[in-house]
């Protein structure tokens, strides 16, 4: 009989899955970095999208792998206990708030967590959201200290951050980041099924 | 080579937390200060191969902050001031690379002592002992693809992305789903799933060194909270 709860099992899935998609986004996280140099800027704002386009499968696969409730708000405050051994504990809140709104996707009880539709549109409002991180670290250290750079003024960097807080830009992120998600996710599906359902690794509802 | 200090993982925890708060509102100087502090503490616990990369960075920091005030170039000021944003994490990182080095086994042993669910002290745990893995894997994916003809950046990859996505993400789904069923037969082995507290045979206390370090972060923490 299927546990109700989250086992050794999926919780050692979960931990293997999140520390992949954690490896995938902050080696891809630097290579924008660079390029965000090079194009003003610009990168930053396709860099969700690509990262979550690409983690989108995993994350579908760790989704319907597991298939119980929790999985979503594990995987987040992990990212967030992460973050914390990075200097940035505040972070942990933020994951904890995402990972509610991916749960909350999954919210009518049934066969949500075995449904690759469901899956992917929780996948794409959860990966969207985290794609919002990089502006909560900003809001956290320039609340803290905008004045660490002598090349800049604090009008300089209070422009900067209203720019990078700008509602058009963050609806910018937020939308290429659900386009991105939901083109991985599709892709995530398609692969699952040609590989891992027919295999018999992943049992699914369509 | 002296020997690493042995210290209780919660002051390792401790010591993380503290530092991450501390470095918010620190100015540059209190910044440099709380480097040193956590660069000695680093070095005392065995963090010595990558210390180096950690003072070039910092080099860098001042290096591309001497060149923005200097020439007012945009390139130098932008190098500034996203270096600006590594250096302020650069004491957490040191902190956090201790925390991280600490064996599994004590790690676990440490965070049942604090009574916290045992979900989030193994997931917490394999996460943390599986972020080095998951980069080796896909390093040796890449080889693999490099040997037939479909690495990312070859002439496949940009005629077939679809191809090259495929080929690099199966591969490294089929391997973390082996992975996390050899982790959970070896979990399940060491009775993980057991419903009775478990024991170690690390022995969790705190000995003088964490008293010490206790005392010197406290001091610190005073230090750096009065100068604001």
């Amino acid at each position: 009989m299927r546990k109700k709860f989250l086992g050794i099992r999926d919780v050692v899935t979960i931990a293997i899955f999140t520390a992949a998609i954690m490896m995938i986004g902050s080696a891809l996280s630097k290579v924008f970095g660079v390029l965000s140099f090079l194009t003003a800027g610009g990168a930053i704002l396709v860099s969700g999208a690509v990262i979550s386009f690409l983690t989108a499968p995993l994350f579908l696969l760790m989704v319907l792998k597991v298939g119980k409730h929790g999985a979503i708000f594990l995987h987040s405050i992990l990212y967030g206990f992460i973050f914390l051994l990075a200097g940035l504990p505040h972070m942990v809140i933020f994951y904890a708030l995402v990972g509610l709104i991916g749960e909350a996707m999954m919210m009518p009880r049934g066969s949500g967590y075995r449904h690759v539709f469901r899956s992917g549109l929780a996948c794409s409002v959860f990966l969207s959201v985290k794609s919002l991180h990089p502006a909560a670290i900003l809001w956290i250290i320039g609340n803290y200290n905008p004045q660490g750079v002598h090349g800049y003024t604090a009008a300089q960097i209070a422009k900067m951050m209203d720019i990078y807080f700008n509602p058009i830009t963050v609806g910018l992120i937020f939308v290429l980041t659900f386009v991105g998600s939901a083109i991985g996710s599709f892709a995530g599906a398609r692969l699952l099924r040609r590989h891992f359902v027919k295999s018999g690794i992943l049992q699914i509802n369509e | 080579m002296s020997k690493p200090l042995i210290l209780d993982p919660r002051t390792k925890l401790g010591v993380v937390l503290v530092i991450g708060f501390l470095i918010f509102g620190s100015t540059v100087t209190q910044l440099l200060l709380l480097f040193s502090v956590t660069a000695l503490y680093g070095f005392l616990n065995g963090v010595r191969r990558s210390l180096p990369i950690y003072v070039l960075i910092l080099l860098l920091y001042f290096l591309s902050d001497y060149f923005a005030s200097e020439t007012r170039n945009i390139l130098f000021v932008s190098l500034a001031f996203f270096s600006y944003f590594i250096v302020c994490f650069l004491p957490a990182l040191l902190a956090g690379e201790v925390l991280v080095r600490t064996p599994a086994g004590q790690l676990m042993s440490a965070l049942t002592a604090w009574h916290l669910p045992k979900t989030i002290i193994v997931a917490f745990s394999v996460s943390l002992r599986f972020v080095p893995i998951a980069g080796m894997e896909i390093r040796s994916i890449h080889e693999v693809m490099k040997q037939r003809g479909v690495a990312f950046f070859s002439r496949t990859g940009w005629l077939h992305p679809w191809r090259v996505f495929e080929c690099a993400l199966v591969p490294l789904m089929i391997r973390l789903l082996k992975i996390s069923d050899e982790l959970t037969a070896s979990a399940i082995t060491r009775g993980a799933e057991a419903p009775i507290r478990r024991t170690s045979v690390h022995e969790i206390k705190f000995h003088f060194c964490d008293y010490a370090v206790i005392l010197l972060l406290l001091i610190l923490t005073f230090v750096l909270l009065v100068r604001r």
